[in-house]
């Protein structure tokens, strides 16, 4: 008897815990922590406040794409096209710029208006025609590497080395780009769980009829989460052009599979409706910490990290979509 | 009755798919009469021989994503598929004759476990088809890097590229007749025997197809499994038309093949479409290819031209369908 009453009570507290897991992201936080442990007895070297600052640093990116790719998600849809917009942005902006500071702050305001257009493109798209989001982003996707594969075909343009020192200075744990990260984050918190619009998108994802019973056009509030997915693209854009001070037509290959790799580890459901924005970014970090951790290993022991970076996201997704499985069914 | 027979004339799938078959064999025909009037000395025998030979890799690949579309899935990872088994032929192969047998084995093997594992992951795993492939994309990927180490080794045999090298009929590759095989098998498949018509039942509605008695896990990872042993055997005959090793081989081919099978008439939304139309659909293909190759802007060219072709069948099917 008192072995079935301990079952019992290990099923009660299962089943509290998916239901607390459900409402917050505090399965991937308890994850991510499970992971530090091993990784503070493999690398030592990792827990040093420049490597750790470094972490962060290269999350930032990550993390911002993933934020728009959460709002995009949570709607139900799905943003490929978002490493193409990074590049043809980070194209743009490094042709367009010269010295003066007006033409910075110029360009900079134009490519953000053009990361919107490109998402409102994909909203409109999506709007007219009843096609899968999948196809359409794809294919805009596709069309915008067309593009920036016209304008340039290698690497090349010119930054000022003042817009560089801006967007990458950094003072101890806190540097530029985590701060725009954080930044970017608390607005899209407050947008999503405090105001309308994130009621919104939540009901967009889980159920579009109930929108529009109540009056709200639901393809609008899908052209929102498309333009909020664009802007943050073209953020990433030009952080990363200033960073490495030139434009290239592949600078966003990466980041479509990766930010979507992060939003679903965080605990967003493919199918909409479910999930958080501190789930995305404790997957952002779980993601770019990944990097990071491997880099440190293979300096060690004398291996090619990035062969086996490519291979072990694939499988953290896949991992990752068998855990979310039982919930994502409802 | 529900099911009497004018019921169920009333969604004439087979005509639907007729029109489109149509369509594109039209379109092909249009576009190689534009391509004469731009050229007029490609107007011979051999040049159409040579548009058949490339096109022979790309068809075989896109059999498979007819299939897997009309499923209503997609496979994301066949170009991957298609350099990892390039890669690994000619690096095993260590210009042995001896080798030429278990090495092909060994290649069509690697491509059906690939796709077997797809199928697997979207129906016992129930991962969304893209999300599934992608990820197995990113993992084959990552396999070539580290089986190639970035450098490509190894040599093929002499009585391996001599197959390549054959012609028949004074001008036509053994590719091409390989390609028209395996079409005719697989339309024979899709529309005279059990299995085919259990995959157009399953892309049409799973639910309905359950209830039927069809085993749709069964069909998906055979699907699946199918498109990944295509791939692999274009991958093969693409390997004996080579010289040297390349690790971009495969890198258009999952969006070719894709546009291919979608402008041939087949739909996403599953249940309709054939191999006919994506014969068709893959000539058009790599006709618009080697027109912008003449004009020497394809790297860009073709990105913008293939995203708004699939974009506007995609988009007018779905109008039409309402």
């Amino acid at each position: 008897m008192t072995i079935f009453k301990s079952f019992n009570f290990f099923a009660f507290l299962s089943k509290k815990f998916e239901q607390i897991s459900k409402k917050s992201s505090i399965t991937i936080w308890i994850l991510l922590l499970i992971f530090l442990i091993p990784v503070a007895f493999i690398v030592p070297e990792f827990f040093r406040l420049r490597n750790l600052n470094n972490v962060l640093i290269q999350m930032a990116p990550l993390g911002m794409v993933s934020i728009g790719q959460t709002f995009v998600i949570l709607g139900g849809g799905i943003d490929m096209s978002v490493g193409s917009q990074i590049s043809l942005v980070s194209i743009v902006a490094s042709t367009l710029m010269t010295d003066s500071l007006i033409s910075m702050i110029g360009v900079t305001a134009l490519c953000l208006i053009m990361g919107a257009f490109f998402g409102y493109i994909n909203g409109l798209i999506l709007k007219v025609f009843p096609i899968p989001p999948l196809i359409a982003t794809l294919c805009t996707g596709y069309f915008f590497q067309g593009v920036a594969y016209a304008l340039h075909q290698t690497s090349g343009g010119y930054i000022p080395k003042i817009y560089k020192d801006v967007f990458t200075a950094s003072w101890g744990l806190i540097s530029v780009p985590f701060f725009l990260f954080l930044l970017l984050f608390i607005f899209a918190y407050v947008l999503l769980s405090k105001k309308k619009l994130g009621r919104y998108v939540y009901a967009l994802g889980g159920n579009a009829e109930v929108l529009d019973n109540i009056g709200v056009k639901s393809p609008e509030i899908k052209i929102k989460t498309y333009v909020i997915s664009g802007l943050t693209s073209a953020l990433v854009g030009l952080y990363l052009v200033a960073k490495l001070r030139s434009g290239s037509s592949h600078y966003g290959d990466d980041y479509t599979l990766l930010s979507i790799t992060a939003v679903i580890v965080g605990g967003t459901s493919m199918a909409g409706g479910i999930g958080t924005l501190s789930g995305t970014f404790a997957g952002a970090i779980l993601v770019s910490m990944l990097t990071n951790v491997l880099n440190n290993v293979a300096f060690r022991y004398n291996l090619q990290s990035a062969y086996y970076k490519d291979i072990i996201t694939g499988l953290i997704l896949i991992i990752a979509m068998i855990f979310y499985r039982k919930r994502t069914k409802k | 009755m529900i099911f009497n027979k004018s019921n169920l004339k009333k969604f004439n799938v087979k005509s639907f798919h007729f029109k489109g078959v149509v369509g594109i064999s039209i379109g092909f025909v249009l576009l190689q009469i534009l391509s004469y009037i731009i050229s007029p000395a490609s107007a011979n025998f051999a040049d159409f021989a040579n548009l058949l030979k490339q096109s022979a890799g790309l068809g075989l690949l896109a059999i498979g994503q007819t299939y897997v579309i009309i499923t209503g899935g997609i496979d994301l990872c066949l170009g991957s598929i298609v350099t990892l088994v390039h890669v690994v032929t000619i690096g095993l192969m260590d210009g042995k004759a001896g080798n030429i047998i278990p090495v092909c084995m060994l290649g069509l093997l690697i491509g059906a476990v690939a796709g077997f594992l797809n199928g697997l992951g979207i129906t016992k795993a129930k991962i969304a088809p893209f999300v599934m492939t992608l990820c197995t994309d990113f993992i084959l990927r990552g396999l070539i890097m580290v089986y190639t180490k970035g450098q490509p080794k190894g040599t093929l045999a002499e009585a391996f590229r001599n197959v390549g090298r054959e012609r028949v009929f004074g001008s036509i590759s053994v590719s091409v007749f390989v390609w028209l095989f395996c079409s005719c098998l697989f339309i024979f498949i899709l529309y005279k025997t059990v299995f085919g018509k259990h995959v157009r039942m399953v892309g049409a509605n799973m639910e309905c197809a359950r209830f039927s008695g069809v085993n749709n896990d069964r069909v998906l990872i055979s699907v699946y499994t199918i498109a990944g042993f295509l791939a692999a055997l274009a991958a093969i005959i693409l390997t004996t038309e080579m010289s040297a090793t390349s690790l971009n081989l495969g890198a258009d081919y999952s969006m070719d093949s894709i546009s291919a099978v979608v402008i041939g008439g087949t739909m996403f939304s599953g249940g309709i479409g054939g191999v006919e139309g994506t014969i068709a659909g893959t000539l058009v293909i790599r006709l618009i290819t080697s027109l912008l190759q003449k004009a020497n802007v394809v790297n860009w060219g073709k990105l913008i031209i293939q995203s708004v072709l699939i974009l506007g069948v995609v988009a007018s099917n779905s109008r039409r369908k309402k």
